[in-house]
Parts: C-alpha cells; structure tokens; sequence
C-alpha cells in the first residue's frame, strides 16, 4: 500500500474547525451521514453506504467437516477485500494491515459475541455442517469503513438464507430454493460497531469521515498524538460486544461513557433499520418483486448530481436553497401560511456550545400592521 | 458513431469534422483525441469541444491526474532526498524539484520547506517515460505567484471543476470576491488550496467551490449570494 501524504495544512485546518466546533461537512459533532442498505437479487448479498463509503457484502454457505472440538457447530468465515477501487493507493490482491484490522474486528464483533446460532447450522454432527462465509469488498473508502462494514455484515447474515436439508436414513438431501423455503440464519442479538474518533483527547466525533480519520490518528506538528479511533460494538440491547482503541491512550473515563451511551443510541437506530429493510425485502419478494442492486441508480441518482453530499459544507447549506429561492419571490406576493421552515431568526440550538441563526429562505419581507391601525 | 462539435461522444466514436481543410493548415488534438488511419477516434467519454481555429479536445469528468507539461499544480513535499524534493502531485509517480528552483536559491542558501508543505509549482517536464520536474521560478528567475503556500486549506476535487472555475467566464470567483477576502490558488491536478480570514469563511469558499461544480453561470451566482447569507447570519 502506498502512503497517503496529508499536508500539514489540511491536518491543523481540521485540528482548528473542529476544536471551534464545526466539522468539514457541515454535520454536528453526533451527527452521522446518511445510512442506506439495498440488498441484491440473491439472499446474503447487500450494498451499505454512509454517504459516500459502501460496501458490498454477499454471504455463501458449503458443506463441510466441522472441527473436531466443536463437532456439532457450524463454521462462520468473514473476509475482508480492499481493491484500488476503494481508494487509489490500496494495491489488488493484497493484504494491508487495514484489511486485517477489520477482519479481526468483524471476527470479534460477530462471531465472539456469539451472535449467531451456530449449532443450528449443524447436520450430521461430526460430519457436516454448514459453513457460511461473508465476503466484504469495499467499493468506496470514504471513511467509516469500520461501521459501514460491520452494519454490511449484519445485514447481510440477517437477510441470508441457507438451503432447506432433510435426513432419511444415512442419505441427506439439499433442497434447491424452488423445492423448499429456505431457512434463515438464526440471532441472537444484533451487534453493530459504532466508530468514534477522538479529537484532543475529550471531543468525540461520531461517524468520522476520511480526512477526519486520518487526522485524529496522526501525530500533530509538535510530535504528539492527542486523537485516536475509539470502536464499541454493542447490540440492541446496549450490551457490548467490543472496545477497541487505536491512537493515543484515553484518560479520561468520561468519553468511554459518552461513547457508549451514543453508540447504544446509534445501534438501536441502525438495528431497527436492518430489521426494517429486511422485513420489507422479504415481503417484496414474496410478491415476487425482482429485487437487485440495479434499483439504487435511480434516476434522482444520476441526474442530479448536484445534490449529492459535499465534503466541505456550511451547515446551514443545501444545495435546494438555489431553487427555492426561485419559488419564495411568489409567496412573498401571496403570504402563504403553510410554511414550516424556521423563520429567519429563530435561535436554534445545534451544538452544545453554540446557538445560531438559521437563516429562512421564505422569509417575508412585508411586515404586519395591527387591525388597531386599521380602525384608525 | 460519427459525431460532430459540441455532441456526448463515448470511446470508439470518430468525427470527420477533425481533418485539415488543405496542405499549410494544422490541427491541434487534445486529451481524449487519437489519429488513427483513416480517422479521428475518442479515446474519452464526454463532451468535444473545438475552439477556433483547428483546436479539438474531449471535456470530460476525470479525478485522475496525468501530469502535462506547464500546467500548474499543488503538491505535497513528502521526502527531501539529497538535492531535490520529492513532491506528491497526485500522478502515478512524485514529481521532483529542485533545490534550485527557487528565487535567490543558491547551494548556500536553500530554500525552507518541511515535509508535509504544500507548493504551488509549474511542471517543466512531464512525458510518459520521465518523473515528472517541478520549479518554483519562472524563466527571468522570478518566483511570481508559485512557492509554498502557507496555512489554509487544501481539498481535493475533480479535475474537470478545476477547468470550470479558472474559465474566465466562470461568475464563481467574480461573485465570490465581492462578499469576503480570501486566497486561492487552484491546481490543475484536482487540488485547490483556500484561505481566509476565518474557519468558517474557509469552509464558505470550500463550499462554494464544491457546490458550483453541476450548476448553470445563473445558479452559481445564487448559491454565493445564499452563502453570503448564511455566513452574515451567523457573524451578527
């Protein structure tokens, strides 16, 4: 893997914005990018994003020998792949240590917490089981691959299902999908790893883009390192699967709790949305709906392209505001009351630490004249 | 496909419109533009675009950068190696530059740049076979705009918003500059290099680069005025 360079300016320039309290892309120190899974034609395969990273995820399962000390458990494998189609200086075929970091971390999320039903997978004990394999290929890196894979992975074991199987005497026969419904995966519980990073050892930053990323783990100019990745991995019922700490060493307990407490919140919200697109799914294809990952380029998608997400945002900022702008110059003359965007100098709270004004695009001009003034 | 000016064109599709009108004239060809035999094929997808005279060239949407000789870049000083520095333009390959090539640069006197500096240099060379050679001086000896830029910030962005910004009929920069100071410099290899004032009128500029890149000239001069706005807002 070639290194990535990051300029001094780039890394005192975030150091700066972020200690002020904004953040590059506009968002809020807890405030996470856009989720979305869409799932593929096959069952175990879907596509998760977090505004600009995605990830593929397709799960398979074969008949093998289990082990010899766990002889009626089936086997889990999950495999991470970087390609250069992630990001430029990761090489094809390749391990680098980031690979094997999330590899590891996956392990130890899913298959440590025992999430999974193993023994359910088992045929004949001693003889066959079934072995599921997650296959993860990063299509975008564009931070968070930590997140955005452990939710790929999830998705994509909750929505798998294996061949139905059935014993008569010594012979076992597996049933095609058109034969039998197939089974799904059994789980206990949902864990997801949630990424913070950690800026001048008592900011946390939730969902951390690339540059955040790469800013909160380098040195800083005068040689230390004050910022570090901190993983919880916890299910929907906020037990935890997982800690993991890369950088500069936490002391101070207080942003553990606060990582956590965020992360249960997080998990929950993104355990639902699981839950919730594999129900739909499902129902989907029981109307026999054909399903595939053709159904993300919607038109919306490649049209306007312009309304993809920015990397250096204000956040009061979208980019709908040029348009609408267009559409108030004639609800000024009307006066409509139905609009529900904040008037122009309404106080918002957006941070913990600032207050600021959100500025209206309707806003009208003309001002009110009492019924009093009338009369007169 | 035969294309003409001004069309969507794909790899594979020719244009006949491309061929010298008699003996003395010459045509320029540009990126995504090879002669074949008979015709001129594209080489790239999107737009082809002639200016006059005989100048054609294929407009297209691309984030990799394939260093051109004279075009202005900004690159990151990754290594000192003896008497050159080693500079990360964003090609397949660093680019080299030179102690020397600084203004008033002597063998005593050697510029200060650290590792993780950013510079704004002009490609001296850069063919297919060669690392690619960076100055920092013009021919008469004089630094001019190019040198280490210092503070900022500096992102990335497609090479193609880069050209559309830098056009002069781009309104971007012209509304821009009416609503607070900043500095910029853009390189022709996707990077811009931006500072203010402040972080948030940064971040400002940023996004309004970033925001021009699918808008009409009239839409960027709305998005900087709506800009503005958000940026006034917050300051009073």
């Amino acid at each position: 893997m070639r290194e990535v360079f990051l300029s001094n300016c780039e890394k005192n320039f975030v150091q700066k914005t972020i200690a002020e309290g904004y953040r590059l892309d506009g968002r809020n120190y807890n405030e996470c990018r856009k989720l979305n899974i869409a799932f593929g034609s096959e069952y175990g395969s879907c596509i998760v994003s977090i505004g600009e990273t995605k990830v593929l995820s397709q799960v398979s399962c074969e008949v093998v020998q289990p082990k010899q000390i766990r002889p009626n458990e089936g086997l889990l494998n999950i495999n991470v792949e970087i390609s250069p189609m992630a990001a430029p200086q990761f090489e094809a075929n390749r391990q680098t240590d980031l690979t094997v970091y999330l590899n590891r971390l996956l392990e130890k999320c899913y298959k440590d917490s025992k999430c999974i039903d193993l023994e359910s997978l088992c045929i004949v004990v001693e003889e066959k089981v079934w072995s599921l394999r997650v296959d993860l290929k990063i299509l975008n890196h564009d931070g968070n691959l930590i997140e955005c894979s452990s939710i790929a992975t999830l998705a994509s074991i909750a929505h798998f299902k294996r061949p139905d199987v059935t014993r008569s005497g010594e012979s076992i026969v597996i049933h095609t999908l058109a034969d039998m419904d197939p089974i799904p995966t059994v789980l206990y519980h949902y864990p997801v790893c949630v990424n913070f990073a950690i800026f001048k050892n008592n900011i946390l930053i939730s969902d951390p883009s690339y540059i955040e990323e790469t800013v909160c783990t380098s040195t800083s100019e005068d040689g230390t390192n004050t910022g570090g990745l901190l993983v919880v991995g916890m299910n929907q019922y906020k037990e935890m699967c997982l800690l993991d700490l890369t950088g500069a060493a936490i002391y101070n307990s207080n942003i553990v709790h606060r990582a956590i407490q965020s992360a249960a919140e997080r998990c929950k919200m993104v355990v639902d949305l699981v839950k919730k697109d594999i129900m739909t799914d499902d129902n989907l294809r029981q109307k026999r709906t054909k399903i595939n990952f053709a159904d993300i380029i919607t038109t919306d998608h490649a049209q306007s392209l312009c309304a993809k997400d920015l990397c250096i945002r204000l956040k009061n900022f979208t980019i709908n505001d040029i348009e609408m702008e267009e559409e108030t110059d004639v609800s000024k003359s009307i006066d409509t009351d139905d609009n529900t965007a904040l008037s122009k100098y309404d106080v918002v709270p957006s941070l913990p630490q600032t207050v600021e004004l959100k500025a209206k695009k309707g806003a009208s001009t003309w001002i009110d004249i009492s019924s009093e003034s009338d009369e007169d | 496909m035969k294309v003409s000016v001004g069309d969507v064109v794909l790899p594979g599709d020719y244009c006949e419109e491309i061929s010298p009108k008699d003996e003395k004239s010459r045509v320029v060809i540009g990126p995504g533009l090879r002669k074949e035999v008979d015709h001129v094929y594209i080489t790239k997808a999107g737009i082809l675009k002639k200016k006059n005279p005989h100048t054609y060239w294929i407009d297209s949407y691309q984030k990799r950068y394939v260093p051109i000789r004279g075009e202005n870049v900004i690159g990151i000083v990754t290594q000192k190696a003896g008497d050159i520095f080693r500079v990360d333009i964003g090609g397949s390959t660093t680019a080299a530059l030179s102690f020397l090539s600084f203004e008033g640069a002597t063998k005593k006197n050697r510029p200060e740049l650290q590792v993780g500096d950013i510079i704004y240099a002009k490609l001296v060379i850069a063919s297919k076979d060669m690392e690619p050679e960076l100055v920092c001086v013009d021919s008469f000896g004089h630094k001019g705009r190019l040198g280490v830029l210092n503070d900022g910030f500096m992102f990335k962005c497609p090479i193609n918003l880069v050209r559309k910004i830098l056009n002069p009929k781009c309104p971007l920069l012209d509304s821009l500059k009416n609503e607070w100071p900043f500095e910029m410099a853009a390189g022709m290899n996707g990077r811009i290099w931006i500072k203010a004032n402040s972080m948030r009128e940064s971040i400002a500029l940023g996004n309004a680069i970033l925001g021009a890149e699918f808008l009409s000239d009239s839409d960027i001069k709305k998005m900087c005025n709506n800009i503005a706005a958000i940026l006034a807002g917050h300051v009073s």
